[in-house]
């Protein structure tokens, strides 16, 4: 296992530097016409086999870290800017790579007691669960990191943030409000981790989308916010254009998931739920179509013991091609371990809010199988074990 | 406990509802098109804490989730942060399409409005 330096880029520094100048909560500016708020997280993985978020196999690794720092303003009442930058550190799949996560215009159509409306332009946060738009502003999460199942982050490109537009409303309906958002949207889809996921390691084609890639969220909502109910739906397709000689000639692959969510909450706790199916065709010159549908859910409960102490608890289980459950056909057809097609996860874990700006978690993770692993992280399959263990420190400081 | 707002906004009164979708700052804008500002005191303050409950019917850790969400997903902001009564008072007087809210014996009639939550 290849092992990085924990090295920080001039573009982190400044950011940290930011950070450690940041007042305790967010900093306004223009007498609060300008908002700055930013975050800093730094997680501890041990893992009994495997490696996730860097080298954890019987090993801490100590490489995942994300720190973020946004800006907005609203110059004028119908529009609205903002902008974010982010840098994460997790094994392999990120680097420390400075990465604009969002830096948009948002403008308000229509706007009254029942009814507002508007769109924003520019680089936006898919609109793609409940949990994707702030996936990695770790106080924002539910654990240390998210239900692997729907949230997989060795693709995550496919579902973080996107360049076009955004049309969106929020209605009053009876007994509370209705959230719409419909997404057509270019996806930095041809980065290293999602092409490892596709078509394995060391490969020098590229992935292009075939079109904007469309989306939409349906979001409702009880009038006193108790519970939250939603619908997700994307369809991603694109082309892989390879170059000669490489094992996967050129092909193309159309994904198109949707979720449905639901949450509670109330003072002490919150209850959430996703269920997702994903429709996948795969389609290389020569090679026989492939045509399967992954399921991904979760079931997690948030309890707020006393103030500042908060338990989790959550299952969530991936299952890769629910026409081949346990992976049998899978490793018969590829002599790959069956146990890649599919993963259980139990995950057992603590929040301590140290304060309104500081937060502490550990979380203990049961695992029985490694489908969400990035292969860059784990390149030979031969290593990868089916059970195993994972145990996370992570400390968040935001503003 | 009443929502207050600086006199220059011509609202007379408004439903729990949009109250809720103001201090859940989903609302950008007043209807008649004027800018709006909302102030309130830190999450652990009493009165706060009793606003949330009594007027919005919503616990403070909901409304800091909401924020927390739109403001990292560039979807909205923050509500400006005031710590104390008196500081709500002066801020909600001094600023062109304020709201925030204050225990009726602390409003100050001739500095800010109090809003009807119908």
């Amino acid at each position: 296992m290849q092992k990085k330096s924990i090295r920080l880029p001039f573009a982190e520094a400044f950011l940290l530097m930011l950070l450690a100048a940041a007042p305790a909560s967010a900093l306004e500016l223009v007498d609060g016409n300008l908002q700055l708020h930013g975050f800093f997280t730094q997680g501890a993985v041990y893992a009994t086999h495997n490696n996730f978020y860097g080298n954890t196999d019987d090993h801490v690794g100590l490489d995942f870290r994300e720190v973020g720092l946004n800006v907005s303003t609203q110059p004028f009442s119908r529009l609205r800017l903002a902008a974010q930058g982010v840098s994460r550190w997790a094994g392999q799949v990120d680097q420390g790579q400075p990465w604009l996560d969002f830096a948009l215009a948002d403008v308000t159509f229509f706007s009254d007691e029942t009814l507002r409306a508007g769109m924003r332009l520019g680089r936006m946060k898919n609109p793609y669960g409940l949990y994707t738009e702030t996936r990695d502003v770790a106080f924002t999460r539910p654990g240390a990191f998210l239900p692997q199942s729907i949230y997989v982050d060795r693709s995550r490109k496919f579902a973080l943030s996107g360049d076009g537009f955004h049309l969106y409303g929020d209605v009053q309906v009876p007994g509370g409000t209705l959230n719409a958002t419909f997404a057509l949207i270019d996806l930095p889809i041809n980065d290293e981790s999602s092409k490892a996921t596709l078509v394995g390691l060391n490969t020098q084609g590229d992935f292009e989308q075939d079109r904007m890639t469309p989306g939409f969220r349906l979001l409702y909502e009880t009038a006193n916010g108790r519970w939250r109910g939603g619908f997700t739906y994307s369809s991603l397709s694109q082309r892989y254009s390879a170059v000669a000689g490489e094992r996967y000639p050129n092909g193309h692959i159309l994904l198109e998931p949707w979720i449905v969510s639901l949450q509670y909450t109330d003072e002490d706790w919150t209850l959430t739920s996703e269920y997702s199916q994903r429709h996948n065709a795969v389609q290389f010159q020569g090679l026989p179509d492939n045509r399967s549908t992954s399921e991904n859910w979760y079931v997690q409960a948030e309890y707020r013991v006393v103030p500042r102490w908060e338990l989790l608890l959550r299952y969530d289980q991936s299952i890769q091609d629910i026409g081949d459950a346990d992976g049998r056909k899978f490793a018969a057809q590829f002599q790959r371990p069956a146990f890649t097609r599919y993963t259980r996860d139990l995950t057992a874990g603590v929040r301590y809010d140290v304060n309104a700006n500081f937060m502490l978690r550990a979380e203990y993770h049961h695992i029985a199988g490694a489908n969400w692993l990035s292969p860059l992280d784990n390149p030979d399959p031969g290593d990868l074990q089916r059970n195993w263990d994972m145990f996370v420190l992570l400390g968040s400081f935001h503003f | 406990m009443v929502v207050i707002v600086n006199p220059g906004v011509s609202l007379t009164s408004l439903s729990a509802n949009f109250a809720r979708a103001i201090f859940g700052m989903r609302v950008p804008q007043w209807p008649s098109d004027g800018e709006l500002k909302v102030f309130v005191l830190p999450d652990q303050h009493p009165l706060h804490r009793a606003f949330c409950k009594s007027v919005l019917d919503v616990f403070p850790n909901q409304l800091r989730t909401a924020w927390d969400r739109q403001v990292f997903s560039g979807t909205g902001s923050a509500p400006i942060e005031v710590t104390t009564e008196q500081e709500m008072l002066e801020r909600v007087a001094g600023t062109p399409g304020a709201v925030g809210y204050l225990e009726k014996g602390q409003v100050d009639a001739k500095k800010v409005y109090p809003l009807a939550v119908r």
